[in-house]
């Protein structure tokens, strides 16, 4: 009885592989917009059948089908699209990987990106699940040699601004472990806090003006919220009106491709 | 009168207000850091620490239970409430009307609650509390829907509500001063009443005193300075409830005496914890509400074993 089982089970998977083979598309579901922005990159959008509520880049992604977001995947919803792959982040102390194993999904997890390099990591993984390998290659070598050419203009110009960068009101800034800290040192930038072995961390106006930072970096706020506040005279970037604040977030704080443009971006702006 | 007791303990706050301007997360001493940064600071923290537990004081002396402070009838979540609703309408954190809004709508939950409790002209403490929690718990959820509906604006609630003293205007700190010091002065002027409330509203009544009157005037004096902290400090929870108890175990149950205590006591607590909130682990910081809790929560406990069966 169990020989016929198992050689049933041979014989159906046999066929199911045949199948995938000639006419089944491989179906992915996407739980973060970096995943999303990387499939698109890698031209395996077809292969794309659902997205998470955050995916809004680039634009043709709006249409895809919505399944909540990673920290609230919409579990009817992934399951109905029916997907061979759920790209998904590492949810901690979640049971969100349980439930959909327990669904019978095959979840592909990421670890968090905490530096440039995490991407091509990103990159190949998703290039070897969307039979992408020779497109994921050249892609990665492509963006390689354009962090290569940033470094290089930059050589002539030894100084490293100091910056600080500020997430979020009330002093959120990024330590060492983060991904935006490595994003500063890409561009050319010296993070204020690379000293702190964390990752995101609020911090106190006093810790600012004590490492007075050349360049100031808000993801939020703009001069004028810098200005007004005390003893802002004495920081380089004020004193020098260095702010940037034109960048957008979801360019810089995402793991994928629109972050080299920023880096290229924010290495002009700190040689000036 | 043991006034020379207050005297020592205004020494003492006097010096942790001078130790803790030269205690920061950097190494700087400088006159400027000093003068610019940390005293507007410490002075931050002294008038939070001070309304707050003056508001719990009146609370907890009208409604002659020991489980009132701000955070249980609704008026901090008022507050919250207001300051979530100026983000909706577009109300920028800083700008006059903010504060307006904070103030009113902490008023306006207090007084809901209160209303909500009062029957046949009788406020009984049990409906009150029960109005307030319901009102409270109603308003924290208004707030949390918005959290989950917009979240780009979420981590500025989000700070919002963990309490902590940050750079403000110094407008605005003047301007709580004054009026956290006049609502001091007020409960101290009525604190004679606020004594025979605590006989029990009845003998009130029985006294002459009109005690609906009384009740309102109360509301809204804890309400007004409860909304002054709340505007520069976020919510900071557990001073208003636990330092009324710690004075009340030193310097006894006359209200006078009381209120003078808790605005002393109140300005040590968060004058301490907020200075250990910013040098922990600096260069990083951590919120002062989160400390007051942790800090206060022990130290609360510790006081009230020792004291078991002394006070009733």
């Amino acid at each position: 009885m169990r020989l016929i089982s198992i050689a049933l089970s041979a014989f159906f998977l046999f066929i199911s592989f045949c199948n995938a083979g000639v006419v089944k598309k491989n179906r992915v579901v996407s739980l973060m917009p970096s995943y999303t922005e990387i499939i698109y990159a890698l031209g395996a959008q077809d292969q794309l059948v659902g997205v998470s509520n955050f995916c809004n880049y680039p634009e043709e992604a709006l249409t895809k089908e919505k399944t909540g977001d990673y920290l609230r995947p919409n579990f009817e919803k992934i399951y109905s699209l029916k997907p061979d792959i759920i790209l998904a982040p590492q949810w901690k102390n979640s049971i969100f990987l349980k439930n959909l194993k327990s669904l019978g999904l095959n979840v592909v997890q990421f670890k968090d990106e905490s530096a440039i390099k995490d991407i091509f990591r990103t990159i190949g993984i998703i290039a070897v699940k969307t039979n992408k390998k020779a497109q994921g290659k050249a892609l990665i070598k492509k963006l390689k040699k354009r962090l290569k050419d940033i470094s290089k203009k930059r050589v002539s110009n030894k100084k490293r601004p100091k910056v600080y960068i500020e997430v979020d009101n009330k002093y959120w800034t990024a330590g060492k472990n983060s991904f935006l800290s490595d994003v500063i040192e890409k561009a050319g930038g010296k993070n204020i806090f690379s000293d702190i072995k964390r990752s995101y961390f609020q911090t106190s106006w006093e810790a600012i003006i004590e490492r007075n930072p050349d360049i100031i970096i808000s993801l939020w706020g703009d001069a004028g919220d810098y200005a007004k506040k005390p003893l802002a005279e004495k920081i380089n970037a004020l004193a020098n009106s260095r702010i940037i604040s034109d960048i957008e977030r979801d360019k810089i704080a995402r793991p994928a491709l629109r972050v080299f443009d920023i880096i290229e971006e924010l290495s002009l702006k700190f040689e000036k | 009168m043991k006034m020379n007791k207050f005297l020592i303990a205004l020494f003492v706050l006097a010096v942790l207000f001078v130790l803790s301007l030269f205690i920061g997360p950097t190494s700087l001493n400088g006159f400027d850091i000093i003068f610019h940064i940390r005293l507007p600071r410490v002075l931050q923290a002294v008038i939070a620490g001070c309304a707050l537990s003056v508001a719990g004081v009146i609370f907890q002396g009208v409604l002659k239970n020991p489980l009132c402070d701000p955070y249980i009838l609704g008026t901090s979540s008022g507050a919250l409430f207001g300051a979530v609703l100026a983000q909706v309408i577009g109300l920028n954190q800083g700008s006059f009307f903010f504060y307006i809004l904070i103030g009113a709508s902490a008023l306006g939950a207090t007084l809901i609650a209160y209303n909500l409790a009062k029957y046949k002209k009788q406020v009984s403490n049990v409906d009150l509390i029960l109005a307030g929690v319901i009102i409270s718990t109603f308003l924290s959820a208004l707030v949390l829907l918005f959290l989950s509906l917009h979240r780009e604006s979420a981590l500025n609630i989000v700070f919002f509500m963990m309490g902590g003293l940050y750079e403000t205007d110094k407008g605005l700190l003047i301007a709580a001063a004054v009026l956290v010091f006049i609502g001091i002065m007020l409960a101290l002027s009525l604190s004679r009443q606020l004594d025979i409330f605590s006989l029990g509203e009845e003998k009130a009544v029985h006294l002459g005193i009109n005690t609906e009157k009384y009740k309102i005037i109360y509301f809204t004096i804890a309400s007004l300075i409860t909304a002054c902290a709340v505007s520069i400090s976020g919510t900071i929870g557990f001073v208003g409830l636990v330092v009324p108890h710690m004075a009340r175990l030193i310097v006894g149950p006359s209200h006078f005496r009381l209120i003078l205590a808790s605005a002393i006591g109140g300005s040590m607590f968060l004058i301490v914890t907020d200075a250990f909130a910013r040098t922990v682990i600096a260069p990083g910081e951590i919120p002062v509400g989160i400390i007051t809790a942790l800090v206060g929560a022990p130290f609360f406990l510790w006081l009230l074993f020792r004291n078991r069966g002394k006070i009733k």
